[in-house]
């Protein structure tokens, strides 16, 4: 419409340089740099030698210095099996939230239209509640004195050992992330036109057919959005492991935030991991997004 | 029939989606403090939910930061939307493709890069940090929104209006903002609802003046989450029940054919409902009383000037108000004294303090770290000299516990309580044949994962180093991979690794032993008198907790008139009355209960602490090398060194080739 209208991006584009790219870039330059000590004539030293030195001629003779580095990115390889483990305990959260979000988004999509807000409503209720707090009422109910296992006490069942183990943290992660499942598929749900499938049983499909050649197709781009926007989140979370897994089944989100703000301070190290996740995360994109061959623009995805 | 196992099908979904949030409900009216028992119904928790000054500030907070991210992002966001829709389509592409990156990349990458930035920026983490964070989140989410309205605007109505006569901005404003509305509408209750809910990315922003609820809840989650919390999260979940239900109503009643904008309608009174919900928790507080402390020192001196001073604790470790008779507010008492406003925020471990210090965009004004922590800090010009005339109240202090090993001139500290690690074990649980005085027994596979053991390295290297006959301040490389061989090997049998988690898993008998704090020990046998508490004959760890200011404090003075106070008499005895460790101060010792100063757990034999051992700061090389090794054990991993970037290079390689492969694909469509 107006050639001019385009400057109206001019602040946002300021802002994206600023704090999407700025710290992306701080991220790799984090991950590729250490902090070693110099003598003052720019002689590099080893840790012994600089201890040795702050000893003898006090704190100002030893200088830190930024200096490149690859072994943060050497050292990253010991926690590579982690990243495997999240991916794998993710991935079986995924594919426990399609199987159960699937079905649910197709009889959500056939209910009469109130009905449909009604039950979209109380699918999006539980995320106004405190994800903690949510996580942490399951430590009520999965705790070896928890409700769960009172309950089935009374019948004399159990106790079972459900905290604590993977299993809770792969239900964590379903639970947290399952809405995230259900929406996207609903969306592109809603597009396909009873009169499409009844088109597809006048021609002689059966209803196995018919689900497989005609819903599921035409639900892909659903599919794919919902696996992204459940895994994602899954691969990277620091807190349900902590949570429901005891700090036993350590997952990279963890292991990231033990670098930053936790227990072994070491951002460099920290933003290794964090570089080698974000690769990881684009590799998985990237085949998600073959499953849908649609738009070139994500417009439409998130819900 | 079909129907009804659909219906069946959802109903199993909502339960599910549902039952911990009942839990959350229930627990709100539970008169027991316990979890999972059911103590009688009560509205105590409504009540007590309003006198918590930490909860509430904090819900402020969280209301205050999502309202201006969110009026921000939408500004910015529909102005971005407006701008890239002009745009020529690769240039609209690729701005589209980066501004998705900050909800497409993990969580945890974007909150880590922003700290990254801030810290490089110098800004002091706070309010503003914490806007600019949940702004760089949620425009995405507006620009998603307003962008697909623009697509769906017929073109020509802009014309139509210029030709009649509109100019350019009347033309926007009449013709084009109505149109886009429901798009910024729906964008600017997103950003409010992901702001609300975030806490990944603030925990990477947060700074000790600004705390968010998901902030709070954390720390409170670490420990034990107060069913005040319950409380609010029902009050809530009660409010936008019942906002969705009248928008919905709304909607129903008039089911106009022009649908997306009676849907904005409601979205407007949904979005004012919402603001009038951040102005609910303004309520005030006040309270008077005359005061009990020493009046040589002029406790006024700071009032009225809007001084704040930033306090970073371990968690549980000062008297607070649980709205019982007779309760202790320290901060509040403090702050009613003195007229400083007091920013209070815990830490869990020594090594957490050390990484927040470190980080650079914290400001604290007075810490209490450990001993060797201290000693740390003060060899690497973490913390300042205190000026003892500022603080009196040292002569009460206990020459005993002055000049220890981390600070020997006494410049840097001042000592606030002190104790010894020990093992708690639950009598109902362990084999009464079995021998609770060594850490032997934490290595029994007999109690295979009914052990918890210690979440910080130089805690949990100490058991190992005692059981191993080392001292716990070797920096010998060879003793330390041994110590760290027999804590791998302890892995299998442990159930958690916690830190203050303790309370609420020996108290609810979820694990049998635990090394922990003499003095926690004490608070969790009150809670649960199964437990019993012993000390391993192997030696054990005695350890100082001293107060000290880091050097990049704001209010060195203010900050020391809280030292003082806290050496006061009275308030060293209500805080070691609360807090169940041993108190270093001689005044508050003599007035404590006998059964306290006599308790072999409080005040243990010299005989008893002669096995014992403090900690030292260890040299530079021994602490990054029991970091990595602690790194090691939490993750069990082994090495080799060349499998990252073997790994980089596939992952970037099959990415870039299924992408290029795709343009290539979508190119021949096109061509077709």
């Amino acid at each position: 419409m107006n050639k001019n209208a385009k400057w109206a991006a001019g602040p946002y584009l300021l802002w994206m340089v600023v704090f999407v790219i700025v710290p992306l870039i701080l991220i790799g330059v984090f991950a590729f740099t250490t902090e070693a000590p110099f003598d003052l004539e720019g002689n590099r030293l080893t840790d012994e030698e600089a201890t040795l030195l702050i000893e003898t001629e006090g704190e100002d003779a030893v200088v830190n210095k930024t200096v490149f580095t690859l072994n943060h990115l050497f050292e990253v390889s010991e926690y590579l099996p982690v990243l495997l483990k999240s991916a794998w305990l993710a991935l079986i959260a995924t594919a426990i939230c399609l199987i159960i979000g699937y079905p649910m988004a197709y009889f959500m999509s056939r209910f009469r239209k109130e009905w449909q807000r009604v039950i979209q409503m109380l699918i999006m209720l539980p995320m106004w509640m405190n994800f903690l707090l949510r996580t942490y009422a399951w430590m009520t109910l999965l705790e070896k004195n928890g409700w769960i296992n009172r309950f089935l006490g009374l019948f004399n069942i159990g106790p079972f050992n459900m905290i604590n183990t993977q299993g809770a943290v792969v239900l964590g992660m379903i639970y947290n992330y399952l809405p995230f499942m259900i929406l996207p598929l609903y969306s592109v749900m809603l597009k396909i036109e009873n009169t499409t499938i009844e088109a597809a049983q006048d021609l002689g499909a059966g209803s196995i057919r018919v689900f497989t050649k005609v819903v599921i197709p035409l639900s892909m781009p659903g599919i794919a959005s919902g696996i992204t926007m459940v895994f994602v989140p899954a691969v990277s979370t620091f807190i349900i492991s902590r949570m429901l897994g005891g700090g036993t089944n350590m997952l990279i989100g963890d292991l990231i935030d033990l670098q930053f703000l936790g227990n072994a301070y070491n951002p460099n190290l920290g933003a290794a991991i964090s570089l080698v996740l974000m690769v990881f995360i684009i590799l998985c994109m990237s085949i998600t997004n073959q499953l849908d061959n649609g738009d070139e623009e994500m417009e439409g995805k998130m819900i | 029939m079909k129907n009804l196992g659909r219906r069946i099908y959802i109903a199993l979904v909502f339960l599910f989606l549902y039952a911990p949030i009942a839990v959350l409900i229930v627990n709100s009216f539970n008169a027991s403090k316990s979890r999972s028992v059911w103590g009688g119904f009560t509205f105590d928790w409504y009540r007590k939910l309003l006198m918590d000054e930490t909860i509430l500030k904090s819900l402020v907070t969280t209301l205050v930061v999502a309202l201006i991210a969110s009026v921000i992002s939408t500004i910015l966001g529909t102005a971005a939307a407006i701008g890239i829709f002009n745009m020529k389509k690769n240039w609209r592409s690729a701005i589209l493709n980066i501004s998705y990156l900050p909800i497409m990349n993990p969580e945890i990458v974007t909150g880590v890069s922003l700290m990254l930035l801030f810290v490089s920026m110098k800004l002091s983490f706070g309010y503003l940090t914490l806007i600019l964070a949940h702004v760089s989140f949620c425009v995405p989410y507006v620009i998603l929104n307003v962008l697909p309205k623009l697509r769906q605007m017929d073109k020509h109505l802009v014309e139509a209006a210029l030709d009649l006569g509109c100019d350019r901005w009347q033309a926007f404003w009449k013709v084009t903002v109505p149109e886009i509305m429901p798009g910024i509408v729906t964008g600017f209750l997103m950003s409010i609802t992901y702001s609300v809910d975030d806490f990944v990315i603030s925990y990477f922003t947060h700074g000790s003046k600004a705390q968010t609820l998901s902030i709070t809840i954390y720390s409170m989650t670490r420990r034990k989450v107060s069913p005040k919390v319950n409380a609010l999260s029902t009050l809530i979940f009660v409010v936008v029940l019942i906002i969705l239900i009248i928008v919905n109503v709304a909607d129903v009643k008039k089911n106009s054919p022009k649908k997306p904008k009676k849907k904005a309608k409601g979205k407007k009174a949904a979005a004012l409902a919402m603001t009038v919900l951040c102005l609910i928790p303004c309520l005030a507080f006040g309270i008077s009383a005359d005061s009990p402390y020493s009046d040589s020192v002029d406790w006024n001196k700071f009032r009225d000037q809007g001084v704040e001073i930033n306090v970073y604790n371990w968690g549980e470790y000062i008297s607070v108000d649980e709205g019982e008779d007779g309760d202790f507010d320290t901060i509040a008492e403090f702050e009613k004294l003195t007229g400083i406003n007091v920013n209070y925020t815990t830490f869990a471990s020594n090594e957490e303090l050390y990484a927040k210090l470190k980080s650079g965009g914290f400001t604290y004004d007075v810490i209490i770290p450990s001993d060797y922590m201290a000693g740390r800090l003060i060899n690497e010009g973490m913390v300042q000299k205190l000026n003892f005339d500022n603080i009196p109240n040292i002569s009460w202090i206990d020459e005993k516990f002055l000049g220890s090993a981390f600070d020997p001139e006494n410049e840097y500290t001042v000592p606030y309580t002190w104790g010894y690690v020990g093992i708690i074990y639950n009598k109902t649980l362990v084999d009464p044949e079995d021998d609770v005085n060594t850490w032997d027994i934490l290595w029994n596979e007999k109690y295979a994962k009914n052990i918890l053991m210690f979440n910080n390295s130089r805690d949990a290297f100490a058991i190992a180093q005692f059981k191993n006959g080392f001292s716990v301040n070797s920096a010998d490389d060879k003793e330390l991979e041994t110590a760290a061989e027999t804590l791998r090997e302890q892995k299998p049998l442990v159930q958690s690794y916690v830190m203050d988690e303790i309370f609420d898993k020996m108290g609810g008998g979820e694990a049998a032993l635990a090394p922990y704090y003499a003095g926690d020990a004490v608070t969790m046998m009150e809670d649960n008198p199964d437990l019993g508490f012993a000390v391993p004959r192997e030696g054990f760890n005695y350890f100082i907790d001293a107060m000290c200011i880091p050097t990049g404090a704001t209010h060195k003075e203010a900050a020391e008139m809280f030292i003082n106070f806290m050496c006061e008499t009275e308030v060293a005895l209500k805080n070691i009355e609360y807090i169940c460790y041993s108190t270093p101060h001689t005044a508050a010792l003599e007035l404590l209960p006998d059964e306290i100063r006599n308790n072999p757990v409080f005040y243990p034999t010299d005989e008893e602490l002669s096995r014992a051992e403090a900690f030292n700061a260890l040299p530079k090389t021994a602490t990054k090398t029991i970091d990595s090794l602690w790194t090691d054990i939490m993750s069990n991993t082994g090495s080799i060194p060349w499998l990252t970037p073997v790994f980089l290079v596939v992952c970037i390689g099959v990415a870039l080739y299924i992408n290029i492969r795709r343009v290539q694909k979508n190119k021949r469509k096109n061509e077709i």
